[in-house]
C-alpha cells in the first residue's frame, strides 16, 4: 500500500508540475502572438515602413524605370562658379543622347567664359557616359550600398523616406550620404553626399546634390549641384539644369522619327509641355 | 596638301554661311587622329568677339546609336558648302599628310579670310571637280543597325554602284 501512496503521489505531482508547464508555454505563446501582430501592424498599417520594404520598393521602382527609358536628347547647362557666387567663371551648354540601354554620348554646343570650364564638364559628360555603360557598378542597390533608414520629411509636398548610403567599396562613383525615396512611387526625389573615394589630388570636400524629375513619363536626373575645394583654384561650385528634351521614337525606318520636344517650365513637371507631333 | 590647310579651306568656303549666324572673330577645327589611324570625328567651332564660343558642327564618320555619319550642323548654323567639303576631306584622308611629329590633339585656326584666300579656297574646291575622289555615305561601309533619327544631317552624295566617284557640286557662292 505504502508503495502505492508513494505512487499515487508521484503522479499526482507530476501531473502538477505537467499543468504549470503547459499554463506558462500558453502565456509565452500568447505573448509572442501579441508580439508579432504589434510588429504585423506596424509594418502594414502605419506609415512605418522598413528599410528593407523601402530598398525593395525602390528596387522595384527603379527597374520599372529602365523598362519604360527611350531615345531622348536633352541640353543641358552648366555653370561654373568661383569664390563669387555672383559671376559665373563659364557657361557650358551640352547635349547629351541617350540610347536605352546604356548608350550615351555629349557635344558641347556652347562655351563662354574660361576655358577651364570645357574642360571641366567635357570630363564629367565623358565619366557620365561610361558610368551609364557600366549601370550596374554605380546603381543605389544593394549590390553597391547598405542603407539606414533616418527619417521621414516633405519634399515638394511629397512624403519621402530619407535613407543613409554606405558604400559597399571605396569607389569614386558611389557616395557616401543620403537620398530621399517618394513614400508612394519608390523613385529618388533627391540624392546627396559626397564620394566614397576622392575623385582626385587635385579636389576635394566635394559634395554633390542631384534632383530628379518626370520627363514624358521617364524619372530622370534634371539638376544638378557640385562643391568642391580645387587646390590652387580655391572654392569651386558647378550646376547644371536640363532646359530642353527631344524625346525621339526608335523606329526602323529613321526617315520617319517623330521627336517630342520638352521645355521646363518652373514649378511644373517638364511633361506638361509636350508639343503634339505634326504630321508629316 | 596639309590636313590643317584642307580644313581651312573648308571652312573658308563656309565662311559666308557662318556670317548669317554670327559675326565670328575666328573660327577653330578641332580633331584627335593619333598616329597611323584615321580620323574619325572633328568639331567646328565659331568665336565672337566676347569670347562666345559656338559649335558650328561636328562630323563622324562612323554610326553609333547616339550619332548618324556625315556633318551634324548645331546652333543654327548651316552650309552645303562647308558640309561638302569636310565631306570629301574626311572621306580621301589619304590625299592629306600630317607632320610626323604632329600632336595627336588637331587644331586649325581660321581668322576672317582675306579675297586672296577665299579665292584660293575656291581654286582648290574647283581643283577637286577633276580629281578622283570617294564621297560615299560612310555608313555604307558600316554595319546596318536601325538608328533613331537626330538632327538633320547634310546632303551628301552617293557614289554611282561600282565606286565610280560622283563629282562634287562646289556651289556659287564662297569663291
Amino acid at each position: 500500500m505504502p508503495q502505492y501512496g508513494w505512487l499515487e503521489i508521484r503522479e499526482a505531482g507530476r501531473s502538477f508540475f505537467y499543468v504549470a508547464a503547459r499554463r506558462q508555454t500558453s502565456w509565452l505563446l500568447f505573448l509572442y502572438l501579441v508580439a508579432a501582430m504589434a510588429s504585423a501592424s506596424a509594418q502594414t498599417g502605419s506609415s512605418v515602413a522598413t528599410v528593407e520594404t523601402i530598398v525593395a520598393g525602390m528596387t522595384q521602382a527603379r527597374a520599372e524605370n529602365r523598362a519604360r527609358l527611350r531615345p531622348y536628347v536633352v541640353t543641358r547647362e552648366y555653370k561654373l562658379y568661383g569664390k563669387e557666387r555672383q559671376a559665373t567663371e563659364s557657361e557650358v551648354v551640352a547635349d547629351v543622347t541617350f540610347v536605352p540601354p546604356d548608350s550615351k554620348e555629349y557635344t558641347i554646343q556652347q562655351i563662354n567664359g574660361s576655358g577651364l570650364g570645357k574642360m571641366i564638364i567635357g570630363r564629367m559628360l565623358a565619366k557620365e557616359a561610361e558610368v551609364t555603360k557600366d549601370y550596374g557598378a554605380t546603381d543605389i542597390s544593394p549590390d553597391n550600398y547598405e542603407f539606414r533608414f533616418i527619417r521621414e520629411e516633405e519634399v515638394s509636398g511629397q512624403r519621402c523616406y530619407v535613407l543613409e548610403l554606405l558604400p559597399r567599396r571605396k569607389d569614386k562613383n558611389l557616395l557616401r550620404g543620403n537620398i530621399w525615396v517618394d513614400a508612394n512611387t519608390y523613385l529618388l526625389r533627391r540624392t546627396e553626399g559626397q564620394p566614397a573615394k576622392a575623385p582626385s589630388w587635385w579636389v576635394r570636400d566635394v559634395r554633390i546634390a542631384l534632383r530628379y524629375g518626370d520627363v514624358g513619363g521617364m524619372w530622370l536626373q534634371t539638376a544638378s549641384e557640385a562643391t568642391a575645394r580645387v587646390r590652387i583654384l580655391g572654392p569651386c561650385t558647378m550646376v547644371s539644369r536640363d532646359v530642353k528634351y527631344q524625346i525621339t521614337d526608335l523606329v526602323a525606318d529613321a526617315s520617319s522619327a517623330q521627336t517630342n520636344f520638352l521645355e521646363p517650365i518652373p514649378g511644373r513637371p517638364l511633361r506638361q509641355r509636350v508639343i503634339p507631333r505634326l504630321p508629316r | 596638301m596639309e590636313l590643317d590647310k584642307a580644313l581651312k579651306f573648308a571652312v573658308i568656303l563656309g565662311w559666308e554661311d557662318l556670317m548669317k549666324v554670327s559675326s565670328p572673330c575666328s573660327a577653330r577645327v578641332e580633331y584627335r587622329c593619333e598616329p597611323g589611324a584615321s580620323l574619325d570625328y572633328l568639331n567646328v567651332w565659331s568665336v565672337g568677339a566676347g569670347g562666345k564660343q559656338d559649335l558650328v558642327c561636328d562630323y563622324w564618320t562612323w554610326t553609333s546609336p547616339a550619332h548618324p555619319s556625315g556633318v551634324r550642323f548645331s546652333n543654327k548654323f548651316q552650309s552645303d558648302q562647308l558640309g561638302q567639303a569636310l565631306d570629301f576631306i574626311l572621306m580621301n584622308q589619304g590625299q592629306f599628310t600630317r607632320p610626323a611629329d604632329a600632336c595627336p590633339e588637331g587644331l586649325a585656326l581660321i581668322y576672317p579670310p582675306t579675297g586672296d584666300e577665299r579665292a584660293e579656297a575656291a581654286t582648290w574646291m574647283t581643283g577637286v571637280h577633276g580629281a578622283p575622289t570617294n564621297i560615299s555615305r560612310a555608313e555604307d561601309e558600316r554595319v546596318a543597325t536601325p538608328q533613331p533619327k537626330f538632327r538633320s544631317a547634310a546632303r551628301r552624295r552617293r557614289s554611282p554602284v561600282g565606286g565610280r566617284p560622283a563629282p562634287i557640286d562646289v556651289g556659287k557662292s564662297g569663291s
